[in-house]
Parts: structure tokens; C-alpha cells; sequence
């Protein structure tokens, strides 16, 4: 329970933690959140590594259409 | 006293347009046809003569055709949660898309039939070089290949010298992001592409030959301000190469007036083969990629969607 909590609110702090003041991809960065907080829910450490991956990919993808769409 | 202000607002003028290319003109921009409504993101191009073809939004093929200044629009079977993304023409005349992050698809064309091809990993982007599909996986571990080439079906190989950039005070998504590639459309065998923070081009061949041309005067976007900004200040949002090696950039520059929500780049740059500047416009309004290029003329899609050239 405590390692779960502790790595919500260490992946909290990395996606809170970006620099900058007007944030870009609001939706992106939120989405990101929810996706790490269902993440940290996961109880097999190794399901909530690849889930946490894959909500990584998932802000990747959702970047790109602020930062390559043209 | 009026006379001094003469002389000095001449001296200005000559300094101004004296310097190079450095300062920006204010061109002329005549509406052609248009406009071509609710395109959404445009995420892909392909120019082919005066077909125009555009992948935007979700799931929308957008045929321009510029000769008869006409459009239409086919939907594609994407969707919010697995759109179509990028597009890439090849020499044998098929186009192909993204589909979602785990396929890719080859459109209809004549007498052709949508074929989707599965892939092994997630992607994020797709190109053409001539007869090779040009993909961009997902996950970018720093220092490794960012574009695989193959003919479709075929084993894939490491194409260009572009590598992963390593972001080390950024969390891992926002890096691979900043290692996505874009790529535009050119008239040589050498297609453009770049990294979205960096002014400078990756001119490839089709055997993945590479070389870099640094693009003067545009700015070097910071990773942190890139990633986060709202309108984010791309150095280069889209290249157009001529026949003759000129290179054509559009960048975001900066809006005239206030800020405004219509997508694309005010500043439209010039370049020689090796990067040499020639020219850079200040754009009465925005823009959002190039479709055709000549002589120190441009066609472009405008940020309101209407097909205009671009006048010295």
C-alpha cells in the first residue's frame, strides 16, 4: 500500500514537477496523471512497470499532434 | 527638424533592407480558392504534380487538386482513439498512413482496396523515400536510430544518421516526444526532416545518406518551453524543396497583432542547397504548409484554409 502511494506520488511529481507556465498539452499532461494514478492501482509490480510505460507512450502520442501537427 | 527625422528614417530603411535577408518583408498574399473548411491537424502531406493530398484530423483524406482549384474529402476507417496519422507516398503511387500506433494501411487508389498491414511495435510516424516507407517507432531510447525504412512487408533497417536525443531533465514520454521526427515534401531526391526543437534539416536520400543544414536565423526552441507551451514556437513547421535545391521553411515567427488562435507560422524563410540564406517574409497572416514553390513564388494553405500564393 505505502510503495503504491509512494509511486503515485512520485510519478505526480514528475508530470506536476515540467517546467513552464502555460501547459500545452493541459489534456496530455491530465490524461497523463489519470493514466499513472490507474497504474499505481496495478498490484503485480512488473503489470504496473509495463502499464506505466504504456501511459508514457500514450502522452507521446497525444504530444505529438501539438508539437508536429501542422 | 523634419528634415532630420527624413534622413534618419531613410537611413533606417537602407539599413533595414540592406542587411542580407535578415529582416523580414511583408509579402503579398492573394487567395487562389478555398476556403477548404474543418481540416483539423493536418499530420501528413503529399505532393504529386498538382495533387495536393493532406492527412487531417482523425480521419480525413483531403485531395486538393490545384490545377482545376478543387478539393474533396474521403473518410477513412480511424477514429479518436485510433486516428490515421501521417502520410507517405512512394514511387509505385500508393499512399500509406498510420493507423492507431500498432498498424499501418495502404489507402485506395485506383482500382485498390484499403490494406492494412499489422506491426510489431508502436509507431508514431510515418514517411516516404521513394520506394521505402519511412517509420518512426514509439519508444526512442537515447542515442538509437529514430527512422527504420523498409519496403511494406519487408524487414526493417536504421535509415539517415538521426538519432535519439537524450533529455535527461525531462520525464520520459516529453523526450520521446522531442525526438519525434517531421518530414516535408521535396522536388530532389532528398527528403527533408527535422527535430521539432531544433532549426536545422536532416536532407536525406532514399539509401539513408544524410546531411545537415543548419537554418540561420531561426530560433532554437527550448525542450521545457516546447513541450508546454499553449501555441508552442516551432523553429520549423513545415519545408518545401525545390527542384533546384532552394528550401523553402515556414516557421511559427511571431503574430502580427494580437496573438491569434488560427493554426500555422507567420515567417516564411528561404534558403540555398547547402543552407545559405536568401530571404525571410514576415506573413500578413498565418500559414500552414507549402504546397508548391517556384522562382520566389509559393502556393500554401493558409491557417483559414484557403489555398494562396505567396508574392515577393
Amino acid at each position: 500500500m505505502v510503495k503504491r502511494m509512494l509511486f503515485t506520488l512520485a510519478i505526480l511529481a514528475v508530470v506536476i514537477g515540467v517546467p513552464g507556465t502555460t501547459r500545452a498539452s493541459d489534456t496530455c499532461a491530465t490524461d497523463l496523471a489519470n493514466c499513472y494514478v490507474a497504474a499505481a492501482k496495478i498490484d503485480s509490480f512488473w503489470y504496473r512497470w509495463a502499464a506505466g510505460l504504456d501511459c508514457e507512450l500514450q502522452f507521446t502520442n497525444c504530444a505529438r499532434i501539438m508539437i508536429l501537427g501542422t | 527638424m523634419t528634415r532630420l527625422v527624413r534622413l534618419l528614417a531613410a537611413v533606417a530603411l537602407v539599413a533595414a533592407t540592406s542587411c542580407g535577408g535578415r529582416s523580414p518583408s511583408l509579402p503579398t498574399l492573394v487567395a487562389r480558392f478555398g476556403p477548404i473548411a474543418d481540416l483539423g491537424t493536418i499530420s501528413g502531406h503529399v505532393v504529386k504534380g498538382d495533387k495536393v493530398i493532406l492527412m487531417a484530423g482523425d480521419a480525413s483524406l483531403v485531395r486538393i487538386d490545384l490545377q482545376a482549384s478543387t478539393h474533396s474529402t474521403m473518410t477513412l476507417p480511424c477514429s479518436t482513439g485510433n486516428r490515421c496519422w501521417g502520410l507517405a507516398g512512394l514511387n509505385d503511387g500508393t499512399l500509406w498512413t498510420l493507423k492507431g500506433m500498432h498498424s499501418v494501411m495502404q489507402l485506395p487508389g485506383e482500382g485498390q482496396a484499403l490494406r492494412e498491414v499489422p506491426l510489431e511495435a508502436a509507431h508514431l510516424g510515418i514517411h516516404g523515400a521513394g520506394s521505402r516507407l519511412v517509420l518512426q517507432p514509439g519508444t526512442l531510447p537515447a542515442g538509437d536510430p529514430v527512422l527504420y525504412a523498409e519496403a511494406p512487408g519487408a524487414m526493417r533497417h536504421p535509415w539517415s544518421t538521426m538519432r535519439a536525443r537524450p533529455f535527461v531533465t525531462l520525464a520520459t514520454g516529453a523526450a520521446a516526444a522531442l525526438n519525434l521526427v517531421s518530414c516535408g515534401v521535396s522536388r530532389t531526391d532528398e527528403l527533408p526532416c527535422w527535430f521539432p526543437d531544433e532549426p536545422a534539416l536532416s536532407l536525406i536520400s532514399e539509401s539513408g545518406a544524410t546531411r545537415v543544414v543548419t537554418l540561420e536565423g531561426l530560433p532554437h526552441a527550448a525542450p521545457e518551453l516546447l513541450i508546454n507551451a499553449r501555441v508552442p514556437q516551432r523553429p520549423v513547421r513545415d519545408v518545401f524543396v525545390e527542384a533546384d535545391g532552394t528550401i523553402w521553411v515556414i516557421s511559427t515567427g511571431t503574430p502580427i497583432g494580437a496573438a491569434s488562435e488560427v493554426p500555422g507560422g507567420w515567417l516564411l524563410a528561404r534558403y540555398g542547397r547547402r543552407g545559405e540564406p536568401i530571404d525571410r517574409r514576415q506573413l500578413p497572416e498565418p500559414v500552414r504548409i507549402i504546397l508548391r514553390a517556384a522562382h520566389g513564388r509559393a502556393l500554401v494553405l493558409t491557417g483559414a484554409g484557403m489555398v494562396s500564393e505567396v508574392q515577393p
